[in-house]
């Protein structure tokens, strides 16, 4: 059984039918597209004049006491219209996050108190009396091969695509919190450098309208895999671990409403899968088995890779990504200009390359 | 870019980037209680509703949708709603959100005619980066004179 809910509501001029699969859904694009004719063919069914097919109830969310609508609803898909008022409001957030209901809301606004995914950011497709949905942005990565790139933020996503391009923090740089990331495109001056932008795609539904509209000045590649999180297991590095292959093969199946957003499930669970191990993952400082070549030349690692961490990592996207510009060093950068900028994590400055034998025994965990 | 004043007399486009007190959110409830049906004999808005719905007016309360077959004016879609408003009742504040894309020709249009006031929750598309486009950003009185002009404020402010 899996998550995704599948949706047909019509009547003799018009059928809607389109799956909904995460707990929030946007669905914006150009005007008499029928965005709201869906809204109020939701509110209106009857099951005479208006059939509506779905497993859960389907409920379209008034302005007026919609709190008390919500708290009494679980386990519904609960549809918004783009008048509603309380839609960028805090108290509408935390309904949001504490309800185990799935919303659709209708919006072509900013929404910056909502974790929502691109992926989940759709159009109206319209044939004749058949409407549908479309995905705005399908696509997680773009074919490159970039002079830079930027983080969401300095945590380890920052880490490992620093480690990419050899330490050179001319060439990787991180914004502070994946809604800042346009001021960092802004502060590169030179429009004809190809930049990547890396961020976790699962929560950047609200912040991808601007990158997008800077891509008309700039030369901006988008690298938008889940989360960091997600590249991590979805890597060599996990592919004999039974639980992490499961959910990376149906993750709708297990990554309920009760999670805001698909980035914590990835989080909390590559933490749990790899704690109390010489490869425990934290946030804040990637741990070095993940970026550093293997220690222990004759053996595997923990991780049961041998060879370079970052391809490993990365291998299932070189069909669009090419790193040569960014892992080959700059004739203009020393030993010493970057080891004068950059600010190792405790984990960098504490590492070692020589790793207690010991902790080979605990390699079949994985 | 430069504070510059507004000419005296001249038409402009006003825009609050967010939402603005006093503005009309939902365009749907208040279009369908306070249209006057003598507007849809405006040319403008024949013209506006056949490119925006792809619907031809036939009489002030009888329009012909390619999808719903006759509809009134009640049945338009929020966005045109919303640009009849900015047309008909200038002194409105619009909330322009309820706009998509292929709106954005028809604010200019109607801005070039008369004043207008809108407030505005995404970064719509006016067109190529280089077109002219005069506005003013009510939230810190920046003049706009082209789309990157507003596309570089828009990106800042929302």
């Amino acid at each position: 059984m899996n998550n995704i809910q599948h949706i047909r509501v019509f009547t003799k001029k018009l059928i809607y039918e389109f799956d909904i699969k995460r707990n929030i859904t946007v669905i914006n694009g150009n005007s008499a597209t029928g965005k709201t004719t869906l809204y109020d063919l939701i509110r209106l069914a009857d099951g005479i004049a208006i059939h509506l097919e779905c497993k859960r109830k389907c409920i379209a969310l008034p302005s007026k006491d919609w709190n008390i609508l919500l708290e009494s609803s679980t386990d519904s898909i609960i549809f918004i219209d783009e008048g509603f008022t309380a839609l960028k409001s805090h108290e509408f957030a935390r309904f949001v996050e504490n309800s185990g209901n799935y919303f659709v809301i209708i919006t072509r606004d900013i929404l910056v108190s909502l974790p929502y995914s691109v992926k989940e950011i759709y159009e109206m497709k319209t044939s004749g009396k058949y409407h549908s949905l479309v995905q705005t942005y399908p696509a997680e990565v773009e074919e490159c091969n970039p002079d830079m790139a930027i983080t969401e933020d300095k945590n380890a996503g920052f880490e490992f695509f620093l480690a990419l391009c050899n330490y050179d923090t001319k060439k990787c740089l991180y914004a502070d919190g994946k809604s800042k990331i346009h001021n960092r495109i802004i502060e590169v001056s030179d429009r004809e450098k190809e930049i990547l932008i890396v961020a976790g795609g699962a929560a950047f539904g609200c912040d991808i309208g601007k990158i997008m509209m800077l891509k008309e000045y700039y030369n901006i590649k988008l690298f938008l895999p889940e989360s960091f999180e997600y590249l991590l297991l979805q890597s060599d590095f996990f592919k004999t671990n039974r639980t992490i292959q499961e959910v990376l093969q149906n993750p709708y199946k297990y990554i309920t409403t009760d999670y805001f957003s698909w980035e914590r499930y990835f989080t909390q669970l590559i933490i749990k899968e790899t704690k109390d191990t010489s490869v425990a993952y934290t946030k804040k400082g990637i741990n070095t088995c993940y970026t550093l070549s293997c220690c222990c030349k004759e053996k595997p690692c923990n991780l049961m890779q041998l060879g370079d961490k970052i391809d490993i990592v990365l291998k299932n996207f070189y069909n669009k990504l090419c790193f040569y510009k960014l892992r080959n060093r700059s004739s203009e950068v020393s030993e010493d200009s970057v080891s004068e900028v950059f600010e190792p994590s405790d984990d960098f400055a504490n590492s070692s390359r020589t790793r207690d034998i010991s902790s080979f025994g605990e390699m079949n965990k994985f | 870019m430069m504070l510059l004043r507004k000419e005296k007399g001249e038409i402009m486009l006003y825009i609050t980037l967010g939402e603005k007190e006093g503005m009309v959110r939902d365009t749907k409830v208040y279009f369908d209680y306070n249209y006057e049906e003598e507007w849809l004999d405006d040319d403008l808005v024949k013209e506006m509703v056949l490119d925006v719905d792809k619907s031809t007016v036939i009489s002030h309360n009888h329009i012909v949708s390619p999808v719903l077959g006759d509809i009134t004016p009640k049945d338009l879609s929020g966005g045109v709603k919303t640009l009849i408003l900015m047309l008909k009742e200038p002194d409105l504040i619009t909330y322009a959100s309820n706009c998509g894309n292929n709106c954005s020709k028809w604010i200019l249009k109607v801005a070039a005619l008369q004043d207008v006031h809108i407030a505005l929750g995404y970064i719509m598309d006016f067109g190529n980066s280089g077109d002219i486009m005069n506005a003013i950003i009510e939230n810190d009185g920046t003049v706009i004179k082209t789309v990157e002009d507003f596309d570089f404020k828009a990106i800042e402010m929302l």
